[in-house]
């Protein structure tokens, strides 16, 4: 959940691309009047340095988000078969095969 | 959940080393604790731009030139990313940038004490940008590992380019440290200058108040004035005597044993009278800010609508 804005404000949530093939990652914030503005000024204060390629501007408003995810709740089961961890056991699995084919 | 669970959560949250975003539930006080701080740091990258600012048209070649406007063109972005984050903090204080300014202008506001001082020559120059920033470098690094999230995240791309302020300071001042005996004699001058407002600049040594206590305890903030003055000592002392520059103070010295710097302390009531507002150059600059904003009135209103940036 982000944090409510004044009507008579836009804050946009600026996403930037460090190399072509990367994600997309947040890097901040800014207000602005417009989209247009808005990317100027996302410009100025994010790829003064040429950090990014390119970047995303999103109304915070037009945002939809989860509320924060309980991970320590989903973790307390057995979730194992979803992992890799689960899975160990396959080299030994091979071994036993090879001795029974061989 | 009542809040006395809530605060239960809050600091078991943050002792497990997890950050504070925005939108989460905080004790009103951790609220006004982080914000006064932002704030502080924001009002002082704003007012960090102007000493710098004098010299851009007097600064010795094209190159030194673009560098000076870059920095302050870094110093005056930082400011508009860290009002951001206090603009989110304090939206429930009913607090907006426009209030910020307005308390800044007005002198209500917090900024470092060494953004009252006269930049004379190109020296000064050199020093700030080499040991002013090394030191907001010292405190910025410290509060990397901020409790609050939001702060954190935008100190980490401020922190990289102090780094490159840095080594622009340095080189200016071993361009000025291998040149006449003129260019050393206004070096030595701008780094005796600069000496107390520099250990001033970490704060008294001490600071037991329950406020601070506090803010430790949240991991606002996480190391004590007299660490972080140490840290500097530490990192930046040997350096300076290593080019030959004298230290204003006989004292200054490494325990062996402790690695501890000994030094004079500085006069505190100057540092005081600094954080009033009496400092040298204090009226002045925040006039001189005073007047950006009602000049610039009407481009903020052309960019922006009906909502203000610094």
């Amino acid at each position: 959940m982000l944090p409510e804005t004044a009507p008579d404000e836009t804050f946009y949530e600026v996403f930037g691309q460090t190399d072509r093939g990367e994600p997309y990652v947040q890097l901040g914030s800014l207000p602005a009047a417009d989209p247009e503005m808005a990317l100027v000024l996302a410009r100025e204060l994010f790829s003064r340095r040429g950090e990014v390629i390119s970047l995303w501007l999103v109304d915070r408003e037009a945002i939809h988000a989860t509320e924060r995810l309980d991970g320590d709740l989903i973790r307390a089961t057995d979730r194992t078969y979803r992992m890799g961890e689960g899975y160990r056991v396959t080299v030994e699995k091979r071994r036993q095969l090879r001795r029974v084919t061989s | 959940m009542t809040d006395e669970q809530r605060l239960q959560a809050f600091e078991a949250r943050i002792a497990s080393g997890e950050k504070i975003e925005s939108d989460d539930w905080m004790p009103d006080l951790y609220r006004k604790q982080a914000l006064r701080l932002i704030l502080t740091h924001a009002n002082s990258e704003l007012m960090g731009a102007l000493p710098e600012r004098e010299w851009i048209p007097r600064a010795p070649g094209m190159h030194r030139k673009l560098a000076v406007l870059a920095k302050v063109q870094d110093e005056i972005g930082h400011a508009q990313l860290i009002y951001r984050v206090a603009e989110d903090l304090a939206r429930p204080l009913g607090l907006t940038r426009d209030d910020f300014m307005k308390d800044l202008i007005a002198g209500r506001a917090k900024f470092h004490n060494v953004f009252s001082y006269p930049a004379p020559t190109w020296a000064d120059v050199g020093v700030i940008a080499w040991l002013v920033d090394g030191a907001a470098l010292v405190t910025q690094g410290a509060l990397l590992r901020t409790s609050y999230g939001p702060y954190g995240r935008i100190l980490r791309r401020i922190c990289a380019e102090e780094a490159i302020h840095l080594k622009h300071g340095e080189d200016i001042v071993l361009t000025l440290a291998g040149g006449t005996k003129a260019q050393r004699q206004m070096l030595q001058d701008a780094l005796s200058r600069w000496w107390e407002p520099l250990l001033h600049f970490f704060g008294p040594p001490d600071e037991v108040s329950p406020n601070t206590e506090q803010m430790v305890r949240w991991g606002i903030r996480l190391k004590s004035n007299e660490a972080m003055r140490q840290e500097f000592l530490q990192n930046y002392a040997p350096k300076i005597l290593e080019i030959g520059l004298l230290v204003p103070d006989p004292a200054l010295e490494k325990d062996p044993e402790s690695g501890v710097w000994h030094y004079t302390q500085p006069d505190w009531d100057v540092f005081w009278k600094v954080v009033r507002g009496e400092g040298p150059k204090t009226k002045e600059r925040l006039s001189l800010r005073r007047l950006a904003y009602e000049d610039q009135a009407w481009i903020r209103q052309a960019v922006q609508g009906a909502h203000h940036v610094a």
